[in-house]
């Protein structure tokens, strides 16, 4: 397939920023969203940080221009800010001018309504406000109430692989423009603090009590996040036709699966350099074009490590500058990819490379460190994206700056 | 898609509340329900999975993986080039079984093991570790499109490359909690109602079923392909029956057929007669001179139910014969069929539309 | 200490479900982790919550449960040591 296929859109909610301009400030200035739990009601509050957004329910509701008590989950509410947000950075008006679809992803949905209710939606035999949720768990859900908010009815669909959702949403995107299915997707993911998540991480003995520290050797694994971010990609037919500002061009990508166990990743790395390779070959790309590596990265032993051992591998003579940026932002789970994806791209424009925050001592196993400080005036080319998400989805996008005309 | 591309079913593995695990065999058997729930009618797990790996596996965990195997042995196929799944609630078991845990022990001491299969994609990822497969691999969760955007999926991995085999599969499972609450809100049937009078009984909501199927699509013919996919759509929320009908119309001028030509309709009503609307207006509009049949009074009503559909159409193209109890009129010729559209519907919104064939000029 | 070994190999079991297998045929000196019983790291989090169920004690970090599980005799060691600890 010929088709090149452009981002020309981007939205992001997280704890450090409304939208994209302010995720830009704050990854300048270092900021980031680590604290205390404050509205997620759990045993967990004083002991386990997170990166909460600290906005209410009530608050996102009129954010995103919907009446309060319609059965709007927390995870459809920040979808729905964040699309409104990309599809006007790609100055989109109408979405039914031309085929237009949404891929959407998230890992529990609007489980957070669903626990919290979850007694009186059993057990109450009387309805009450609790039945606004009935159905908010399954995870397709909050991608109906995002569709139907924009009027977007050609295509709409959800992926769930955990971490790397938004990442295979990206890449199904891609797919459907190459394909001649649709002529422009937004594509990305949501998710939100819950119980149900906090608790499961906890269980699996990976979150940090700290704040969380890539690649370091005294790592104690991840720290949760929340957020919702979105790309619009377009085909280079639709930008002939409407020229607009190009954010990137998405060059390269790969989704294969590391087989080896439900949440492990191979230790020796041979997961994630595949992912990494495959993307690189997609794109006809060296090793030695890449300029930087936005990791997975999410602090714990065993991924950092495979990570870590799969660049040192890959990339041998020519290590990219390499970090994770969840420390910014705490590991939003299904949206990660597509917080990524924009961590990237703002990287290719504003010629910077953002740090690995929290790195101190490297690990033994490998020679090779991640970007401690802030770069800028750095001409950022080629970037790879990787999420690895359990079940032993591993998935790679490589964006590339893209000259303004196509 | 390209009218020059093929797409092959080259092998079929289902698990249902029908006896339908044995590709040999068509509807041996009918099973009758007394309550409102279609479960599901197992083979021997232990055929298909190692022991060491099966302890920790929940029910759904163990019926997807398995009809992935029955898939994978009837289609001879060792190593799959991607495997896509499609689930519209997931293990929602395990789901349940560790928001209980957090709820009830105070989100203390809780069961890791319920928390990891719990994610959507565990049994994708279980499949892959099966079959050491480090290729494609992902899973759509969309409600009524799961198993149709899945489908759509691996038809374009196969429209880029005609020698891979992907292999693609829906499942979902019944569950008290969705099943208390469907009540409640008018997706499932609160008062009882035969399984296999469902269409003769008016009312609001559906049967709750359950089940997986899992399909080899390839881009090449094999000694055990079941028919050709010849087209697929979806629609999103339609407003009324013209909507669909363009769709189809679409999908049969894609695949140079017309409709006096589709030999029979599989129709996806769930026995919800207000959700069922615009199906049946369809069926009388467009399909009122072709036999139809519905198979929803067998497999129950739940997101991926197409891929039962799927798996019936597939079916009555290879035995060319169409059983009696998924009848819902008798136009039948006993000539070959040789084109089945399928129309589905889940819960009057996700509409999903399939063609299979098998060309008159073609022998399977 | 022979019967906090025959009870932990029953809990063992039904923890992680080990079909088929009876206490008398789980020595207690096996190595758990080992080839045998094809355990991994979700299981080593399973006999964590277990510990912590049924005899209140607790580990914090997933490295110290590896060397609490090598065996069900290493196991009951730990367990009798920490238990003589807690307050009566």
């Amino acid at each position: 397939m010929s088709t090149r296929v452009f981002v020309t859109g981007m939205g992001i909610i997280t704890s450090i920023g409304m939208n994209t301009d302010e995720h830009l400030d704050s990854l300048l200035r270092l900021h980031t969203g680590f604290g205390k739990i404050e509205f997620l009601p759990t045993v967990h509050k004083d002991t386990l940080p997170a990166f909460e957004i600290k906005i209410t329910d009530s608050e996102l509701c009129r954010l995103a221009g919907v009446p309060e008590g319609e059965g709007y989950s927390r995870t459809a509410l920040l979808g729905i800010i964040s699309v409104k947000e990309a599809l006007g950075s790609a100055h989109i008006s109408d979405v039914k001018e031309v085929r237009t679809g949404l891929i959407s992803s998230t890992t529990v949905g609007g489980m957070r309504e669903f626990e919290a209710n979850y007694k009186d939606l059993i057990g109450n035999p009387e309805d009450g406000p609790f039945m606004q949720f009935a159905h908010v768990v399954d995870t397709g859900e909050h991608a109906e109430r995002i569709a139907d908010y924009f009027g977007i009815r050609d295509y709409v669909n959800t992926v769930s692989t955990a971490c790397s959702s938004a990442s295979n949403a990206i890449i199904l995107g891609a797919e459907l423009i190459k394909h001649g299915k649709l002529d422009r997707v937004i594509c990305g993911g949501s998710d939100v603090l819950s119980r149900f998540t906090l608790n499961g991480f906890n269980s699996l003995m990976i979150l940090d009590k700290g704040h969380m520290r890539p690649f370091d050797i005294n790592r104690g694994g991840v720290n949760l996040g929340e957020g919702a971010a979105y790309l619009v990609l377009e085909s280079e037919e639709m930008l002939h036709k409407h020229p607009k500002k190009i954010w990137a061009e998405l060059t390269g990508y790969s989704n294969s699966n590391d087989a080896y166990h439900q949440t492990a990743s191979s230790p020796d790395g041979d997961g994630a350099l595949l992912s990494m390779q495959r993307a690189l070959d997609m794109a006809g790309l060296k090793t030695s074009d890449v300029d930087y590596i936005n990791c997975h990265g999410t602090a714990t032993e065993n991924n950092d490590l495979s990570e870590a051992l799969a660049i040192q591998n890959l990339f041998g003579e020519h290590i990219p500058l390499f970090a994770s940026t969840k420390p910014y932002t705490g590991h939003t789970l299904a949206a990660a990819g597509g917080v990524e994806a924009i961590f990237s791209l703002l990287s290719i424009d504003h010629d910077v490379a953002f740090p690995n925050l929290n790195f101190e001592e490297q690990m033994p196993e490998i020679t090779i460190r991640p970007l401690r400080s802030l770069t800028k005036d750095i001409v950022i080319t080629n970037i790879l994206s990787n999420s690895f998400g359990f079940g032993g989805s591993n998935t790679s996008l490589l964006f590339s700056k893209a000259k303004q005309t196509v | 898609m390209s009218g020059k591309t093929s797409y092959y079913i080259q092998g079929m593995g289902n698990i249902s509340p029908q006896r339908t695990f044995d590709n040999s065999e068509f509807l041996p058997e009918i099973s009758e329900y007394h309550e409102n729930v279609l479960t599901c009618v197992t083979p021997e797990f232990k055929n298909y999975i190692n022991p060491v790996a099966l302890r920790r596996m929940s029910r759904m965990f163990k019926i997807g993986l398995s009809a992935a195997r029955i898939c994978a042995q009837d289609a001879k196929l060792e190593m799959p080039d991607g495997i896509i799944t499609a689930s519209g609630y997931g293990c929602i078991g395990d789901t349940s079984r560790f928001l209980l845990e957090v709820i009830e022990n105070g989100e203390k001491q809780l069961t890791p093991t319920l928390f990891m299969q719990s994610t959507y994609n565990s049994i994708s990822g279980g499949i892959a570790m099966a079959m050491k497969c480090n290729n494609y691999n992902t899973t759509y969760v969309h409600r009524g499109f799961a198993f149709e955007t899945a489908l759509q999926d691996a038809m374009m991995q196969i429209y880029d490359d005609p020698s891979k085999r992907i292999l693609l599969g829906g499942f979902d499972e019944t569950n008290e909690g969705q099943f208390a609450i469907c009540i409640r809100t008018g997706y499932h049937r609160k008062d009882f109602v035969n399984n296999l009078s469902l269409f003769q009984t008016e009312g609001r909501g559906t049967l709750q079923g359950e089940g997986a199927a899992f399909f080899t699509i390839g881009g090449e013919k094999t000694d055990n392909t079941y028919c050709r996919i010849s087209g697929l759509q979806m629609v999103y929320a339609p407003k009324d029956k013209i909507e669909i009908i363009n769709a189809i119309d679409q999908v049969l001028s894609e695949a140079g057929i017309a409709i006096k030509d589709v030999d029979i309709v599989i129709n996806g009503i769930g026995g919800d007669t207000i959700n069922d609307s615009l199906n049946n207006q369809v069926m009388n509009a467009v399909f009122a001179d072709t036999q139809q049949v519905v198979f929803k009074h067998l497999s129950g009503d739940y997101c991926t139910a197409s891929s039962f559909g799927l798996w019936l159409g597939a079916q009555i193209l290879r035995f060319q014969t169409i059983p009696e109890i998924v009848m819902i009129n008798h136009i039948y010729s006993g000539a070959p069929i040789r084109n089945i559209l399928m129309l589905n519907h889940f819960r009057g919104k996700n509409y999903g539309i399939v063609l299979l064939s098998i060309p008159s000029d073609e022998q399977f | 200490m022979d019967e906090l070994i025959y009870n932990l190999k029953v809990e063992i079991i039904k923890r992680l479900n080990l079909e088929g297998l009876t206490p008398e045929e789980l020595d207690e000196n096996a190595q758990l982790f080992g080839p045998d019983f094809g355990l991994d790291s979700i299981d080593a989090l399973e006999l964590i919550v277990m510990l912590d169920k049924n005899y209140k004690i607790k580990i914090e970090d997933p490295k110290e449960g590896r060397k609490v599980f090598q065996t069900v005799r290493t196991i009951a060691e730990y367990i009798q040591e920490h238990q003589a600890k807690q307050p009566a």
